[in-house]
């Protein structure tokens, strides 16, 4: 065993170092998340009238910048839980060292979501209240507010947990606090190599469930867009996809930046190798690369023989006032996808680079989601309204950079509290054969499992059926049941909860146990 | 300047012409009291025959764009008091707005203004969008909006085609002086929420009570000018009443082959039908 785990002082890599320079980051992080709060006080004291949404067809956007963060969070989230579950399902081991970095990212930035749209509404209390009581299908908001948030948070959550839970176990003999919390989120792992054997086809199972859930739900998200047939410039089929494609390059993109920043900060460069930016760095240049190519599709789309209206927004995005935001969004797509195809192609990694083609990326993903979001709002009238302008205030800006600042506390405070490297990358998991008087009780916990799994989708789909009003003569009304999207919502949580049933079900096993490993 | 032969020009003006004279002796004959085909009366509880679909028409060619029917339609709907800086800022409330200049419409032959209130469209977008239903269409084919249930996330202003949904971005204010005179039977709306015209729906359901009690049975004549921008409109431009009821004036008008409505390839079918201007030879 290692000589790491023999010490109970001794944490987990860059754990607990509570350095000079950690507590400066935070306490500035605070300042920003503090001025995020002072303008949103602001919003709520005197109105969204101090942000710069104004009326559509009266000057303005009604979304702007929230949405687009919104957009941009949510993406994160997209990425992190698909690159974990890819790496898992195809066992990429390059991969590894990021996923529990991909995975945080995930649960964070769903959480900065849920706070982007909160900061969004009109009414926020009214929201939280009326969404679960009458959250109706029809609207693509369902899927937001169901799947993307609820479903989509509570996911990458247990991803994590039950990821964790190996760790936890590992380090559980540890003293004081971290000890006390290692203890607690094992629950009773105990290395086994039966457990192991679980975990791996939880793993696969969980993986093979969240991608397309995920890929749905953040497709609504790009159908809330795509779909609105009197918004020129919005409405198209290729909406989703072009989000999911964005979605994962700047999700990846950041997850880059990310990972270089921990491999520097807590001295990784043994645990996450080069190969792992090579990786990365070659598949967000292939995405941009379709990405671009998406961009041209929409953009001969729009301007060859289509309506008056979406020619003018296109036109105002390449060569009107807008044009300024395409050139450099195109400019933060093409010059990483250039750097980092020829370190890929040379397989030359480079760690520099692939930080600043991810930071380039995600300026142009901001820029991208603001030329989707805004100008088909102010120029994209089908009525001859006068077109509008739009231009953040000093409240949205706070706002989106108090969000930005609060998920990177977060992130920090992750980084104190859990290990940021996956047990298996330090090569520490090695399982022990169980004591043969344990019985696993798999039938029965199969059993549990498949109840837990099946009481969900019946839940789910007696939520949906409620929210939908299947069945009667106007499906457009209230929930036939006030609160049935919580009941869907619930449902899709307890399908996934079957994972944590059946590897949390409690082996048949008397005496306590003799030794963690 | 127009292509078209003068000859073909001629006879189109010619059969426009009739059909508008057609038309406006159809608006003047007197509105003879009678039974209305359907049971307006009741409204009530869906499922008891056939009901209310109620529209409105334009006549183009009546309207002036006095603006009259903007200031009507403020005042009786407590609609916040606003000036030239809420108007640049984009924060102002019309639930009934003129619109500015119709280039777009060209062939339509809409004048440089057009009243525009809520198309209260039969497919309405905004309707579809609405997170928790706090805008629906109500068993009389009214787009209602619910402000109590709203949340203010804005995705029915930007569903709707037609940009004629407002947000209350600030606290409404009026003077001291006007405090007094705002409407009682309109609830005035807390900021943060969406408000649109409601074609006047608090009217119908006094008519309707009125009529109750004064034994009255409500005739199209009733109806025709019943929203304040009908009542209001000194060219009778504004008819209003119910669809269902082919004998309406505003069915008729609505048959009119001068009659449009705007963005009808949206397929959203709007309720609100405009009367095209004629265009004589003064311009």
């Amino acid at each position: 065993m290692s000589a790491q785990n023999e010490d109970p002082k001794a944490l987990p890599i860059g754990m607990a170092r509570f350095g000079m320079p950690f507590v400066l980051g935070f306490l500035l992080l605070g300042l920003v998340v503090a001025a995020g709060g002072l303008g949103y006080l602001q919003q709520r004291l005197h109105g969204d009238i101090v942000t710069g949404l104004r009326t559509v067809g009266q000057g303005g956007p009604a979304w702007g910048l929230y949405i687009c963060f919104d957009v941009m969070f949510v993406g994160f989230a997209f990425a992190g839980i698909s690159l974990s579950a890819l790496t898992r399902l195809f066992r990429i081991q390059t991969l590894w060292p990021v996923t529990r970095i991909a995975e945080v990212l995930a649960v964070i930035s769903l959480m900065m979501a849920g706070l982007c749209v909160i900061a969004d509404l009109g009414r926020p209390w009214h929201g939280l209240i009326n969404l679960p009581r009458y959250a109706r299908t029809n609207s693509p908001f369902f899927g937001t507010f169901t799947l993307v948030i609820g479903s989509g948070l509570s996911a990458s959550l247990l991803y994590l947990f039950l990821d964790l839970r190996v760790d936890a176990a590992w380090w559980s003999n540890r003293v004081g606090l971290h000890g006390q919390l290692f203890r607690w989120c094992a629950m009773g792992f105990r290395n086994t190599a039966q457990e192991h054997r679980r975990r791996r086809r939880v793993s696969f199972w969980l993986s093979l469930v969240l991608l397309p859930l995920m890929l749905i739900s953040y497709s609504t998200l790009g159908f809330v867009f795509g779909i609105q047939g009197g918004r020129p410039g919005w409405f198209g089929a290729l909406q989703a996809p072009s989000f999911v494609i964005l979605a994962a390059m700047s999700g990846l993109g950041i997850i880059m930046v990310v990972a270089a920043l921990v491999r520097r900060a807590l001295a990784l460069q043994e645990q996450i190798s080069e190969r792992v930016f090579l990786w990365l760095g070659t598949t967000v240049a292939i995405l941009s690369l379709f990405y671009v190519y998406l961009i041209g599709v929409d953009t001969l789309t729009s301007r060859y023989a289509s309506s008056e209206a979406q020619n003018v927004v296109s036109r105002e995005i390449t060569e009107g006032r807008f044009s300024p935001l395409f050139w450099s969004m195109l400019a933060c797509f093409l010059v990483p996808t250039v750097v980092l195809l020829e370190r890929g192609l040379r397989r030359k990694p480079s760690i520099a680079l692939a930080v600043l083609s991810g930071v380039l990326i995600n300026i142009g993903a901001v820029l991208n989601r603001f030329l989707v979001v805004v100008p088909s709002q102010t120029h994209g009238q089908l009525m001859p309204w006068p077109t509008g302008r739009y231009e953040p205030t000093w409240v949205e800006f706070s706002v989106v950079a108090g969000l930005l600042a609060l998920g990177t506390m977060m992130f920090l405070i992750y980084l104190q509290v859990f290990p940021i490297l996956p047990l298996q990358t330090l090569g520490l998991s090695t399982p022990v054969a169980a004591p043969k008087e344990v019985r696993t009780r798999a039938l029965l916990r199969r059993t549990a499992a498949w109840i837990t799994f099946l009481g969900g989708l019946a839940l789910a789909l007696l939520g949906l059926a409620l929210s939908a009003r299947w069945g009667t003569p106007r499906p457009e009304g209230d929930p036939l049941l006030p609160g049935s999207p919580v009941m869907f919502l619930m449902g899709v949580v307890m399908m996934l909860a079957a994972a944590l049933v059946y590897e949390l079900f409690p082996s048949a096993r008397p005496k306590p146990v003799p030794e963690t490993r | 300047m127009s292509p078209t032969p003068a000859s073909a020009s001629r006879r189109g003006f010619f059969a426009r012409a009739i059909s508008f004279m057609g038309s406006v002796a159809a608006a003047v004959r007197p509105a003879a009291p009678r039974t209305l085909q359907v049971d307006i009366a009741e409204g009530g509880s869906p499922g008891d025959g056939p009901r209310a679909k109620w529209g409105m028409a334009i006549d183009l060619d009546l309207c002036t764009a006095c603006g009259g029917c903007v200031v009507a339609c403020a005042s009786e709907n407590n609609v916040p008091m606003t000036g030239t800086s809420e108007a640049e800022a984009g924060t102002s409330i019309a639930w009934m707005g003129l619109l500015p200049k119709a280039e777009v419409q060209e062939e339509q032959q809409l004048p440089e203004l057009l009243p525009m209130p809520c198309m209260h469209c039969e497919d309405a977008p905004c309707v579809k969008v609405c997170p928790v239903n706090a805008t629906y269409q109500n068993d009389e084919g009214l787009v209602v909006q619910i402000s109590d249930r709203c949340i203010g996330c804005r995705y029915c202003m930007v569903a709707c085609p037609y940009s004629r949904r407002f947000f209350n971005w600030k606290e409404a204010e009026w003077p001291e002086t006007y405090r007094n005179l705002l409407n009682p039977d309109v609830s005035t709306r807390p900021e943060g929420v969406v408000e649109k015209c409601s074609f006047c729906s608090h009217r119908i359901r006094k008519l309707r009570e009125e009529s109750r009690v004064a034994e009255h049975t409500i005739t199209d004549a009733d109806l025709q000018r019943l929203p304040a921008c009908a009542q209001t409109c000194p060219a009778n431009a504004i008819v209003f009443g119910d669809l269902n009821d082919s004998e309406s004036l505003v069915s008729r008008m609505a048959a009119s082959p001068r009659s449009a409505r705007l963005l009808e390839h949206l397929g959203a079918k709007p309720k609100v039908f405009y009367l095209a201007r004629e265009r004589r030879n003064d311009g």
